[in-house]
């Protein structure tokens, strides 16, 4: 597939009068020719598929409307991102090929910090790294940061990403948007929609029907401005790890949970992960197995024997005083102790200002970080991944089914089970990673046929995804299909309502604009 | 251990790096060396830096980090090249934020056991 590409249904010269018009809206410094460095580094199989035309910059929310002016006026699609750092889900990479990307990282203000009611109030190009930094030391308040601390905190809540500690789900936490609508109107939500309000971030609902969820994993408008709950910095936190020996604990693994979680005894969310899924963080599989397909039991068996670690493994972690703390840790063993060959290793309650070391204790303890990414070691080579990743109940026998599917079909395509689940209080995500050497035309073309049969086979399971890969958006859209698509209907409504003329992110989570139905079509829709 | 060591020798002899590259000792002492330390063929390559008044960082920890509080302000400050010896995760994570500031990285070769030489430099 050819590396230039431009916008469906725009010839070479509209594309550089649009192009053109673009500069002289918002700056000659505002455009870039060259959006090469814009594809998905763990593209699953041509890059290109996915490539976009030139990238455009805002520095603010004039900037924004503007570039919507232009967009409007040429029928150029816009395919926004916060920092474009998404990778395993497509990166800064637009759904349908030749899309301008819309890039905020250039709206990068931490507008208010307000240390008496915890909030933050930021632009889309502020990440969990620079929150985290601007919240001081010591810090009063904690920011949950998802696995990948670079991205946009931004970003990261409008695709409702989740981290581990007791804010994990940063979509709830979500205080007050300012949202550009496709035709330049600039809205805010609740309280923020008063002029003069004094209670933007305090109080989400505001007066008559509340829009922020509208604006999530969608394309009905550009957010730019959104309030973020901090939370306060406990007194201390204990961080625990359970090893379960047997492949079978799963089942009475989360149903042990599930009330300790539902009862906030367990106040944030807590993972279980499979052993591989814990050895990646740590090791290469050529460490323990260097043959052909999925690493067969006894090669899993030495290496959990090897680094201390269970079949399946629940980090979660306490936090309070002392005395409230060790009261938690006491009725979590109390509860776990049935279960046989459970091994729980706890680390000495320590000071909220105390740090921990590795990446996955230190974002328990709301530090960002990036160490997540080691899992790319794992297969050697130029490591990608890309992800499947349907909701599970919190109930054992539906975790066990799900583990077991996808465990079968990861075999037969060639991939180890990297898996496991993040339990919220009433729903758990399971992540299964596919990593593959991007240099490997075989792995990658594998992995992305993996994840779009798990898809379809979890769909017909009555399991859906809260979040895709670019390639499959349409796909994972299309299980939710109750009522023959009532849903997308309803999206495709407002859709047109809100953007006629179909210049925001077409195709995001499978919401194609009726304008570009043809588009969509010829996307495999 | 003793093919690996021979296979960066090699490399290093081949691969353009900054000692060779750049040549004299003043340019060269600009540089850092991002180095994961864990890796066999890290000792050969730290001594070649002192040799060479390159500045050894090491990476042992989350490479995001580093980035923040040590090597970005230098890549935006400097116009000399940093160069590295990570694993390929480390690789990554630095490349791409690297690529945030418009630098641009070249894999000079990818050993059997992971680790990766790598340079960062301005476009």
């Amino acid at each position: 597939m050819s590396a230039t590409a431009l916008p469906p249904g725009l010839s070479a010269a509209q594309f550089r009068a649009a192009l053109a018009a673009f500069a002289a809206a918002l700056g000659s410094d505002a455009v870039s020719y060259d959006p090469a460095s814009y594809l998905d580094p763990f593209a699953p199989g041509d890059a290109l598929a996915h490539a976009p035309s030139a990238v455009v910059l805002p520095k603010d929310v004039e900037g924004v409307r503007a570039a919507l002016a232009v967009a409007n006026r040429y029928q150029v699609p816009l395919w926004t991102v916060s920092t474009g750092r998404n990778f395993a889900y497509g990166g800064a990479a637009p759904r349908m090929r030749g899309c301008v990307v819309l890039d905020l990282r250039r709206m990068n203000r931490i507008i208010e910090i307000d240390e008496t009611l915890g909030y933050a109030l930021v632009e889309p190009g502020v990440t969990y790294y620079e929150l985290h930094r601007a919240l001081g030391t010591p810090r009063r308040f904690w920011l949950d940061p998802p696995a990948a601390g670079w991205g946009s905190v931004i970003g990261n809540t409008l695709e409702r990403g989740y981290g581990t500690t007791p804010y994990g789900d940063h979509a709830a936490h979500q205080c007050g948007m300012e949202v550009v609508l496709a035709n330049g109107d600039v809205v805010r939500t609740g309280m923020g929609a008063m002029t003069s309000s004094h209670d933007w971030q305090v109080f989400r609902s505001g007066f008559g029907p509340s829009y922020d969820d509208m604006f999530m994993q969608s394309n009905f408008g550009v957010v730019t401005k959104l309030g973020i709950r901090l939370m306060p910095a406990p007194e201390g936190y204990m961080i625990c790890r359970y090893a379960f020996a047997r492949e079978d604990d799963l089942e009475r693994v989360v149903d042990t949970l599930r009330p300790l979680r539902m009862d906030g005894t367990i106040q944030s969310n807590a993972v279980i992960e499979s052993a591989v899924r814990w050895a990646a963080g740590v090791s290469t599989r050529k460490t323990w197995y260097d043959g052909e397909g999925a690493m067969p039991d006894d090669a899993i068996d030495a290496m959990m024997r090897k680094i201390g670690i269970g079949r399946w493994n629940l980090r979660f972690c306490l936090y309070g005083p002392p005395s409230l703390v060790k009261a938690r840790r006491d009725i979590v063993r109390a509860r776990f102790q049935p279960i046989a060959g459970a091994t729980l290793f706890e680390m000495p309650y320590r000071d909220a200002s105390v740090e921990p070391e590795g990446g996955g204790d230190r974002a328990q303890v709301g530090i960002p970080g990036l160490e997540a990414f080691n899992l790319l070691n794992w297969r050697g080579g130029t490591g990608a991944h890309i992800d499947f990743s349907p909701i599970c109940p919190p109930i054992g026998r539906d975790a066990v089914k799900q583990v077991r599917m996808v465990r079968e079909r990861a075999a037969q395509f060639g991939f180890d089970y990297y898996g496991g689940f993040t339990a919220g209080e009433r729903a758990m995500h399971h992540i299964f990673a596919a990593i593959f050497d991007r240099d490997d035309p075989k792995q990658s073309h594998a992995a992305g046929a993996l994840i779009e049969t798990l898809i379809r086979e979890a769909g017909a399971a009555g399991y859906g995804q809260y979040r895709t890969h670019l390639s499959y958006m349409d796909l994972a859209a299309a299980q939710y299909d109750f009522n023959d698509h009532a849903l997308m209907r309803l999206s495709g409504t407002i859709k047109t309502a809100l953007d006629p003329n179909g210049i925001l992110s077409p195709g995001k989570q499978g919401i194609w604009p009726a304008k570009r139905s043809d588009v969509a079509k010829g996307e495999g829709r | 251990m003793t093919t690996t060591r021979r296979a960066f020798l090699v490399a290093a002899g081949t691969s353009g790096l900054p000692w060779i590259a750049f040549g004299g000792a003043t340019r060269t002492s600009a540089r850092i060396w991002v180095v994961d330390e864990a890796l066999p063929q890290s000792r050969v390559l730290v001594r070649r830096a002192r040799l060479t008044n390159g500045r050894v960082q090491s990476l042992s920890g989350d490479a995001g980090w580093l980035w923040i509080e040590r090597l970005s302000e230098e890549a935006i400050s400097s116009p000399h090249p940093i160069g590295g010896l990570t694993r390929f995760a480390d690789a990554f994570v630095l490349s791409r934020l690297g690529a945030g500031i418009g630098m641009r990285t070249t894999h000079h070769r990818a050993f059997d056991d992971g680790a990766v030489l790598w340079t960062l430099e301005r476009c």
